[in-house]
């Protein structure tokens, strides 16, 4: 059966072999780095037109329908004018911190692919406290975009990025809590031990109607932490002209774009591995026969399904929800989600320790 | 832990319920009244589980608590005191229009930092507790933040805090380097095996620094003077006397365990602490106007006479309870006096305020001359016996020099002190009397228990001796 | 010197070097930003003995939330030069005097110490682990566990009460 792990194994076991442990150290590392680039690259541009013919196709019109077959080149050709285009940095911007704040949110959003297991035995680096280190990093992230929106000495990008990291901040605590309420069932905060332990079902179905809720606050949550509607106070068009990155043009610009598509990705990754098992085929109980077929499909297949799932949802959301204001956004979360996810996180505490799940 | 362990530890559970009672009561919306009574009766049943587990002690909770006679005592002051503050936060926040209600909530979590620092025999219990207490402190000064010198003595104490914090942790560092432990029994044998170390006399010197700020000794007293003006007038009371008391236990159990008068440096240094605090707070009080500012550098001055006994080491602590049992009760009928005379603008802190008081209200300058009168130390009130005490227990030791100062700052004492009672009693200037709007019943109780300190004052003055035989009893628990 | 050492003072001469700039930065915000990368030398230190839980959690505390607040602060108050107080000489140089004392008996203290018998647990210590410090936590010092959660009930109460209106 087709399997990426061992690809992977042949790969490392070639390399072991071939140089001494340093060099194949180093040569797995850099191999690991041109992946994740060219990761990077790939979703930046699958979720760009995805996103845009997902909007066309909910306002009823074409979308991208020019360049190349159906429009698919589209995001390339989009990616080489930003290339092209000059790189200003205006007057009276700290410059070093101006050019720096792209790079530190790329390269949030880089660190966090560690942890992600992509297939069975397919992970760069299954660190014990996987998912803390998750939240960990895409806090940093926060720093990058307060960065930008101060060192552009422009008052629409310093108010984009204190909205932004209002926002941030204070949605992380229920995304957080959601995740440890997984953790609490699942008893490891490693990220293969949480895939191991949903082999005979996902937690969003064997944790009852708290994982449930844990799930949609959640996807709440992640959708505010990255900035897209209906929580996009942070580069509201109509109020703001684009948030923290209105200073930011061609390539830098681009980073900043990818950055936010790569997070979205990121979040609904992490939401499959959490809830929808990861890599793990569904399986119900003791229907042999299903199970079988279902695991005939590849753990990438599952996984990489699973995540552009949650993406669309996130995606649809954009085109179902008014904007929200920012006193509303605030009392949303301090009034209604934490208090619910902290309540909920005993619910499963108590599920957890009497054993009531499947 | 065993059962126990729990039921040791049962009055401090109860102070923390207290804060918890008192958010519930606040979430209900209860009246200022009823939350005021409330804490009444959690404080008195902190005092009733305290006489219930009395028969347990001394009983160990390893690795950080211990609850013993000392425990008991200090925490007992403790207490006492939060009691007093406490019923006269009722009148002096009543009068003002700021919402009072949550200021009981941080008067009994900074009351609990103070009791956990009286049971702590480890730094991390010794820090947490101290933070606890002044976290909580930070926004008790601050509490009246519509007067400007408020916010200014809450963010002078918040820098200053949080500043020897760090020199606290640095030497509790330092000592975990050399000792390889953070329980003070354990730091004591590895000093008695491998004998003192640079590092470890550094570490306590940080650590020096940082217990002379929260008891306002001299080279660390800057604070004092503006944190007692700004703060309101029963928060000062509280940092006087509880906040102190709390320190001083877990300096003294620190003391004992390390065997600190055995080291010649560090008791030439207190020495030298000790001598300034009395010469320097005695001499900058002379001039004083201000009431609060004059209690603070009186407070100073009685903390440099607290250190003589607290260097005559283990025969000094019984000396040195009965004096910050005397000088609690003496301060808390002062800042009684002062609470009832505030108005609704500002504290009643300006000496001209008091002039001809005896004149206008003869009971409180009454009780306000008796507290004059205990603070310089004069006889037949508690601040004689209790110097007195002292005083015998320095000479015991052969402290000649720490003696000698005493007594001779005592005298420069007594000059503002009588300055003040003076005062009280010259002619008065005409002033519109002042209305009162409260129910007469919460004046009732505050007269009654300033009347009732000021016959502990005179009672502690003449009886002494039951006082310190119980005290003594109690220090056996260990 | 094998690969933990070179690790060790890479991230010392990190978290000595960005605690001066913090100091000695003259714009806030840079101070800031040099404060946040000084925790992240302290949370490699962290996870170079083993703790990674620790590690974690201190990113996620100081660097993510903490420092995002202060740089919050600073960038919304818009200070500048001139808007910097300026203080007195003779203060700065009482500073300068007092902080140099410190310093010279500090160094001279660390000179005389014996470090050379005091070896820290470098990736052997497991206290760090989540596991063993949730069992250390809730066994042996769950009193104090819980007295610190009062400590930020009342950090919480005070906030409230000062801020709000």
């Amino acid at each position: 059966m087709f399997s990426l792990e061992t690809i992977t194994n042949s790969i490392q076991q070639w390399l072991y072999s071939t140089f001494n442990p340093t060099m194949a150290l180093i040569l797995e590392c850099a191999i690991v780095m041109l992946l994740v680039i060219g990761l990077f690259a790939v979703l930046g541009l699958v979720l760009v037109l995805m996103e845009r013919k997902v909007a066309a196709r909910m306002q009823i019109r074409l979308g991208p329908n020019r360049v190349g077959p159906r429009g698919m080149l589209q995001t390339a050709a989009d990616t080489l004018k930003l290339m092209m285009k000059e790189g200003l940095t205006p007057d009276g911007a700290d410059k070093f911190l101006f050019n720096l704040a792209p790079f530190i949110v790329m390269i949030a959003a880089m660190l966090i692919m560690a942890p992600i297991a992509f297939a069975k035995g397919f992970q760069i680096w299954d660190i014990n406290i996987g998912v803390l280190y998750v939240s960990a990093v895409s806090s940093v992230s926060v720093i990058g975009i307060l960065m930008a929106g101060w060192a552009s000495n422009n008052k629409y990008s310093l108010l984009g990025a204190m909205r932004s990291g209002a926002q941030i901040v204070s949605y992380e605590l229920s995304a957080g809590l959601s995740i440890i309420s997984i953790v609490v069932l699942a008893g490891s905060l490693q990220v293969s031990d949480i895939i191991a332990s949903q082999q005979t079902g996902w937690w969003l179905f064997r944790g009852h109607i708290p994982a449930l809720i844990a799930f949609v606050i959640f996807i709440i949550a992640v959708t505010a932490e990255t900035n897209r509607a209906p929580f996009d106070l942070a580069e509201a068009e109509s109020e703001l002209t684009a948030g923290f990155h209105t200073e930011y043009s061609g390539m830098r610009f681009a980073l900043f774009f990818l950055a936010e598509y790569i997070n979205i990705f990121i979040v609904c990754a992490i939401g499959a591995t959490l809830f929808l098992g990861g890599w793990m085929p569904l399986h119900i109980g003791n229907w042999d026969d299903f199970n079988r077929i279902m695991d005939y499909i590849p753990s990438s297949l599952w996984f990489l399904g699973k995540t552009f799932c949650l993406i669309f949802l996130i995606m649809w959301f954009r085109w179902t929800f008014p904007r929200l204001r920012v006193d509303q956004l605030l009392s949303l979360e301090w009034k209604y989600l934490l208090p619910i996810s902290m309540f909920n996180l005993l619910l499963i505490t108590l599920i957890a320790i009497m054993g009531w799940h499947f | 832990m065993t059962n126990l362990q729990l039921l040791a530890l049962l009055p401090f559970m109860v102070l923390a319920t207290a804060a918890v009672v008192v958010i519930l009561l606040i979430a209900f919306k209860q009246s200022h009244t009823v939350i005021q009574v409330t804490g009444f009766f959690m404080m008195c049943a902190v005092v009733l589980a305290m006489w219930f587990v009395r028969d347990t002690l001394p009983r160990e909770v390893p690795p950080l608590l211990v609850v013993d006679g000392l425990a008991a005592l200090f925490t007992g002051l403790i207490i006492f005191s939060v009691l007093v503050v406490g019923l006269l936060s009722y009148i002096y926040f009543e009068e003002r229009e700021e919402n009072p209600k949550e200021y009981y909530i941080l008067l009994f979590l900074a009351t609990l930092g103070a009791a956990v620092l009286t049971i702590s025999r480890h730094f991390i219990s010794f820090f947490i507790g101290l933070e606890l207490l002044s976290v909580s402190l930070y926004a008790l000064i601050a509490y009246l933040r519509n007067r400007n010198n408020a916010i200014e003595a809450g963010v002078k104490y918040l820098m200053l805090a949080a500043l020897t914090s760090a020199f606290l942790l640095f030497g509790m560092a330092l000592i975990y380097m050399e000792t390889g432990s953070m329980e003070f029994t354990a730091i004591g044998n590895a000093i008695t095996k491998s004998g003192t170390s640079v590092l470890f006399l550094m570490g306590i010197g940080l650590i020096v620094v940082a217990i002379g700020f929260k008891l306002a000794l001299v080279p660390f007293h800057l604070w004092a003077a503006d944190v007692y003006q700004g703060a309101p007038a029963p928060v000062t009371a509280f940092i006087a006397t509880v906040s102190k008391i709390g320190v001083f236990a877990v300096f003294v159990r620190f003391a004992q365990a390390i065997h600190l008068h055995e080291n010649a440096l560090a008791v030439t240094v207190l020495t030298v602490i000790a001598i300034a605090c009395m010469i320097a707070g005695n001499v900058l009080a002379l001039m004083q106007q201000n009431i609060k500012r004059l209690l603070a550098y009186s407070s100073i001055a009685h903390f440099g006479y607290l250190l003589v006994a607290f260097l005559s080491g283990d025969a000094g602590v019984g000396a040195g309870v009965f004096y910050l049992l005397a000088y609690s009760i003496t301060l808390l009928s002062a800042f009684g006096i002062i609470t009832l005379l505030s108005t609704r603008r500002k504290d009643a802190d300006e000496l001209s305020g008091y002039r001809g008081l005896f004149w206008r209200n003869p009971l409180m300058a009454a009780i306000f001359t008796v507290a004059l009168l205990s603070l310089a130390g004069i006889p037949l009130t508690a601040g004689f016996p209790a110097k007195f005490f002292i005083l015998t227990v320095g000479v015991q030791q052969h402290m000649w020099l720490l003696a000698v100062v005493l007594v001779l700052t005592s005298v420069i004492g007594l000059y503002y002190y009588l300055r003040i009672i003076s005062t009280l009693f010259a002619s008065p200037p005409l002033s519109p009397a002042k209305e009162k709007s409260l129910h007469p019943l919460f004046y009732a109780a505050t007269y009654t228990s300033l009347v009732v300190l000021m016959f502990l004052l005179a009672w502690l003055g003449i009886f002494p001796g039951f006082i310190i035989d119980n005290v003594q009893e109690f220090l056996v628990i260990r | 010197m094998d690969i933990s050492q070179v690790l060790f003072y890479a991230l010392s001469a990190m978290a000595l070097g960005s605690a001066i700039m913090v100091v000695i930065s003259r714009n806030p915000v840079h101070s800031v930003l040099w404060l946040i990368i000084t925790f992240f030398a302290i949370s490699g230190h962290y996870i170079l003995m083993n703790a990674q839980f620790l590690g974690i959690v201190n990113l996620i505390v100081y660097a993510g939330a903490i420092m995002v607040l202060f740089l919050f602060v600073i960038m919304l108050m818009n200070l500048n030069a001139e808007t910097e107080p300026q203080k007195n000489k003779w203060l700065k140089l009482a500073g300068v005097v007092a902080g140099g004392c410190l310093l010279l008996v500090l160094v001279a203290a660390l000179k005389q110490a014996e470090v050379k018998g005091k070896v820290a647990m470098l990736e052997t210590g497991d206290i760090g682990l989540i596991r063993n410090l949730g069992k250390a936590l809730f066994t042996d010092f769950v009193v104090p566990f819980e007295i610190s959660s009062i400590l930020f009930l009342s950090a919480m109460v005070g906030a409230v009460v000062i801020g709000k209106k």
